[in-house]
Parts: structure tokens; sequence; C-alpha cells
């Protein structure tokens, strides 16, 4: 009677397709640093709406997670999924410590340069490449020139060497401003402010080290009628009069592209780590117009956002 | 007496549970509106659209500017609105029209020109179309369109490349001739225009890229009515149509990659033929 029983259960279970993870074609476990970070939340949400195959997703949950390592443990080897898409570096540090010969799929870390990169590990890079950047820095200011970049030789050298090159490409001359300490900054770049047509900011833990030697910056530009270029949208709210960063539901949408591509066995050429495809531009119309700056009309449809 | 509350609990039992008719759609209220929606870009600063029109609009009288972002609600509001304009691609209108009385009134232009083509490009080093089988294909306009343009543009002898192809979504044009370049998509369908722009901005960047696939002459954006038009509503045609010449209406036409109206030619409505 039991048995009959149990075998019941087991038909209809079949029947209504529960059936063993390990016959479900390109399972893909998502890794989530902590889905209450808006940005973090955006991009999974597109990656799942652009997946065509089977998935689940676990939050860390930043500081509050009530997960366990044993518990996130059992839910991958559970599941046994061909790749983990990790949104974030705590989610991607967990499964490598965890998975580390499972294939892991990252985005939305702030420097990927710094991780140790092997075989199992793909994704795709959070700033635009630089070439794309001055590509559309030249496409919204057609007579723009001249760019001073204030960076730290530790860790943006190479970095400025490349933008230097990038930019002769679209006519803009490039002139690094070595800077050894922030508070040196409004000095180095305000005497060279005369000479340039726009300052850039690119993302330099020495350089920008401390708020209000960046403010002043934006300070001094100002009083100079001198546009100021950032990486980010915090700095729209200190005076950035363009602001390119890449497009997240893009970034979300190659992860996913990466991540089946991996699960179905397909083999990736070229770079482990992709370039972000799509960008974000923020402009302030007005400020531009007050400088005088010429801005290229035809550009406008690709502006996202006016910054007011 | 009696009678009297059971008539009364009558009354408000029909009040309280009788079906509610949906008011009659007060299409008074909609002739001032013009509703926008474009699968051939992917565009999603909407909230800034709809300031910039709106303001613009609001110099003309009570007009409001209303973007879409899915294609469902559009064909909803087209379906149901009485009165307006419809601002629609004419990739799209060819499908609305199936359904429902539009009437095509005013095409969009660039520089006097209601057509355009879209071109596939790649690396100069990609040989032949069957080198793009199985990749990426960046495209500022919705997979569904990309997919379409790529094949009638391959044809049947490379249908199954077309198929094949992976559509990468990303922001605009520029974004998917770039992403050619700088190695994240193995093609781009853009328009023509967009890649003479590249060629201007940085020539480096353009000669490393070759047109594999051009497009016939496709017609631009169109403004459309649906059923009769109220007055209000042909006088908002009329900004519309006037738009190109005004400083301000150029620099909100531009937003969206155009820069003028003018009504539909003999040939163009040809075009809108299935």
């Amino acid at each position: 009677m039991i048995r009959t029983f149990s075998l019941c259960w087991l038909l209809l279970g079949w029947l209504l397709g529960i059936t063993p993870a390990w016959s479900a074609p390109g399972r893909i476990l998502i890794l989530n640093s902590d889905t209450a970070v808006a940005k973090y939340s955006m991009v999974e949400k597109e990656f799942q709406a652009n997946l065509t195959v089977a998935f689940i997703s676990l939050d860390l949950g930043g500081e509050t997670s009530t997960l366990t390592p044993v518990q996130i443990q059992r839910a991958i080897d559970d599941y046994d999924p061909m790749v983990i898409y990790c949104i974030g570096t705590k989610a991607l540090a967990l499964a490598k410590e965890l998975a580390s010969k499972r294939k892991r799929v990252f985005s939305s870390l702030v420097n990927w340069h710094r991780l140790q990169m092997d075989e199992y590990t793909f994704g795709i890079a959070n700033d635009l490449h630089v070439g794309m950047q001055v590509t559309l820095v030249r496409y919204l200011f057609p007579d723009l020139k001249r760019i001073g970049i204030p960076y730290s030789k530790q860790f943006n050298q190479e970095w400025v060497a490349i933008a230097t090159r990038e930019a002769a490409q679209v006519g803009i001359q490039v002139r690094g401003y070595p800077v050894e300490d922030s508070g040196k900054l409004q000095k180095i770049m305000g005497e060279s402010l005369p000479d340039l047509d726009a300052v850039w900011l690119i993302a330099d833990p020495v350089a920008l080290a401390k708020k209000e030697d960046v403010k002043m910056l934006f300070q001094t530009a100002e009083a100079h009628k001198k546009p100021v270029f950032a990486y980010s949208d915090v700095f729209s709210k200190i005076g950035a009069a363009l602001v390119l960063s890449v497009d997240l539901p893009t970034i979300a949408r190659q992860a996913a592209m990466l991540a089946e591509q991996l699960a179905k066995g397909v083999p990736v050429s070229g770079e482990n780590v992709i370039d972000p495809a799509g960008s974000h531009i923020a402009l302030d119309k007005r400020k531009i117009v007050r400088y005088g700056i010429s801005l290229n009309k035809n550009a406008l449809g690709a502006v996202n956002t006016f910054i007011e | 007496m009696q009678n009297i509350k059971k008539i009364g609990w009558l009354v408000i039992f029909f009040l309280l549970f009788s079906p509610v008719h949906a008011l009659p759609e007060d299409a008074a209220g909609n002739q001032g509106a013009i509703y926008f929606y474009n699968p051939e870009t992917n565009i999603d600063n909407f909230a800034l659209l709809k300031k910039e029109f709106d303001t613009y609009l609001a110099r003309y009288g009570d007009y409001h500017f209303t973007p879409f972002s899915k294609a469902e609600l559009f064909e909803q509001a087209v379906a149901e609105t009485k009165g307006g304009l419809f601002f629609v691609s004419s990739w799209h209108f060819k499908t609305l029209v199936k359904t429902n009385r539009l009437d095509a009134m005013l095409v969009a232009v660039v520089g006097g020109a209601a057509t355009h083509k879209k071109v596939l490009t790649a690396k100069q080093d990609v040989a032949t179309i069957d080198a793009l089988r199985g990749g990426r294909v960046a495209s500022s306009a919705s997979k569904e369109y990309t997919l379409e343009v790529l094949g009638t543009m391959l044809g049947t002898k490379n249908s199954e490349v077309a198929t094949s192809m992976r559509v990468l979504s990303v922001p605009k044009d520029i974004d998917a001739l770039m992403s050619v370049a700088f190695g994240m998509a193995e093609s781009a369908l853009t328009t023509h225009e967009s890649l003479e722009q590249l060629a201007t901005l940085n020539p480096t960047q353009r000669k490393r890229l070759l047109v594999l696939a051009t497009s016939d002459a496709l017609l631009r954006p169109i403004i459309s009515v649906a059923g009769a038009q109220f007055d209000q509503t042909k006088a908002l045609l009329g900004v519309f149509e006037r738009m190109g010449t005004d400083p301000q209406g150029e620099e909100q036409l531009r937003m969206l990659g155009l820069d003028g109206f003018r009504p539909l030619a003999a040939a163009d409505k040809q075009r809108l033929e299935p």
C-alpha cells in the first residue's frame, strides 16, 4: 500500500516536470551581492529578462545577510549550475571560494583589473573603453581641442597614455597632470586651466582622494568657465558639465549573452572580460551654453539626462 | 412604509453591486495628445523627452507628449484612444493599420530626406556574411525590428545566418558601431547616417569597418491620426509640421535624430503599403 502510494507521488512528480537538476540544460545561478543596492537589483532584473535558460537567484544581502556560506554551498551543489553569474565583488569572491572550478561571469565590479583572473572567470568591465569615451566627447563637442586629466602615476599612468593615443584619433590633445596628493589638485589644474578647453576626472584614488579638494577644483574650473567631465553621477551634484558612464541594462544584457554562451558550452573567443557596449550620457546643457562651448545639436539624441 | 424601505434597500443594493460601466471616453481630453513609440531606436530618456516636448508644445496650446517604452501599451492606446496623434515608426505603422484605422499625415525628414538606409557593418577582416553566423549584432533598435530588417537585407540565401545572429541591444547607433570597433560585437546594424557620422568623428575607427549589406530606402517615422480629426488635433498637426522651422522646435526634434516633418508624398505612401 505504502509502496504503491510512493510510486504514485513519483509519477505525479514526473508529470509535473519535477525532474532532477542534472537533466535541465543550461542552468545559471545568480549570486547578487545585495539586492538592496539599486544598481545591483536593476542589473539582475535585466539579466533575468534576457535569459532563455533556467536560473535561480540568491541574495547575499550585504551586511544583513542570513545566508551562511554552508547554505550557499549546498544551494550550488544541489542546483549544479553550468555558470554562476556574480553581481558585485562580494558575490564573485564567494563564488570563487565555494565553486572554484565552475565558470563564473561577473559584472558591477569597481576595478576588475585587481582581480586574479583564471580560466573560469569571465565578465563585463564597469568602465567604458577609453576610445569610446573620447569619441563621445568629440561627438558632443566638435571644437574641443585640449583636455587636462589629473592622475596619479601609481594607478593611471598607462590609462592616460592610452587615452592620449585614442584622443589623438579624434583630434583631441590629452594633457596628463601627475598628482601625488589631492591637496595639490587645485593648484596644478588651476595653473593649467587657461590653456585647456576642459578637465576630465578619471577614477583615481590619489588624485581625487579628498572630496573638499575635488570641490575646490570644480570651483576653480567654474571661475575659468571650463567644463569638468566626469565618470560618475556623483560629480553631477558638485558641478560636472558632462558625465560619461556605462549603461547598466546593456551590461546586464551582455552578461546574459556571455553566461548563456558558456552555459551551452560554446567557447568564448577573444578576451574573458568584455568592455561595456552601452554608454550613458548626462549633460549640463545650460552650463555648456553659459561657457560658450560649441555643442553638436545632432548629438542631443544621445543624451540620456540633462543635469539640472 | 415597509415597501418604501424595501425599495430603498433595492436602490442601495443596485448602486453598490451593479456593474460599473466605464464612462464614455472623453475624446476631447485626448485631442491635444501625441503618443510616441519607436522600435527603431532604443530611447530610454522618456522623462527628458516628455519634459522637453511638453515645454515646447505648451507654447501653442494644451498639448502633451506621451512616450511609450512598450509596444503592447502603445498598441492599446492606438486601439482605444479617440483623438490625438500617433508618432510611430513606419515599420510599425504597417502592422498597426492591419487592425486599426490610421491615416499617415506627416513624415519625418532629415536634411529634407524622408527615407534612410540601414547598414550592416563588421570589422574589415570579416570576409563573408557567413562569418557572422551565431555572432553578436549590436543594434539600437528592438530585437524584432533588427531581425526582420536583417532578414530582408541578407535575403533568403543568408536567412540562416540572419536568424542565428544574437541581437545585443545598445542605447544608440554610435554605441553599436563602437561595439564592433572595440570588440564587444561582431557586427552592427545602424543607419547609414550614423556610419557617416563616425567617419567624421573618428576616421581611424571608420576605416576598420566594412559595410557588408545595405537595406533599401526605408521611410522615416510618421505622424498619423486614428479616425476622425478634432480641431485641436488638426492644430497640433500644424505645430509639428512647422516644428523644423523653429529653432527650439528643431532642437527638440534633434533629440529624436530628426530635423523636421512634411506631408507625405505619393512615393512615401507607396512605401507604407504592405
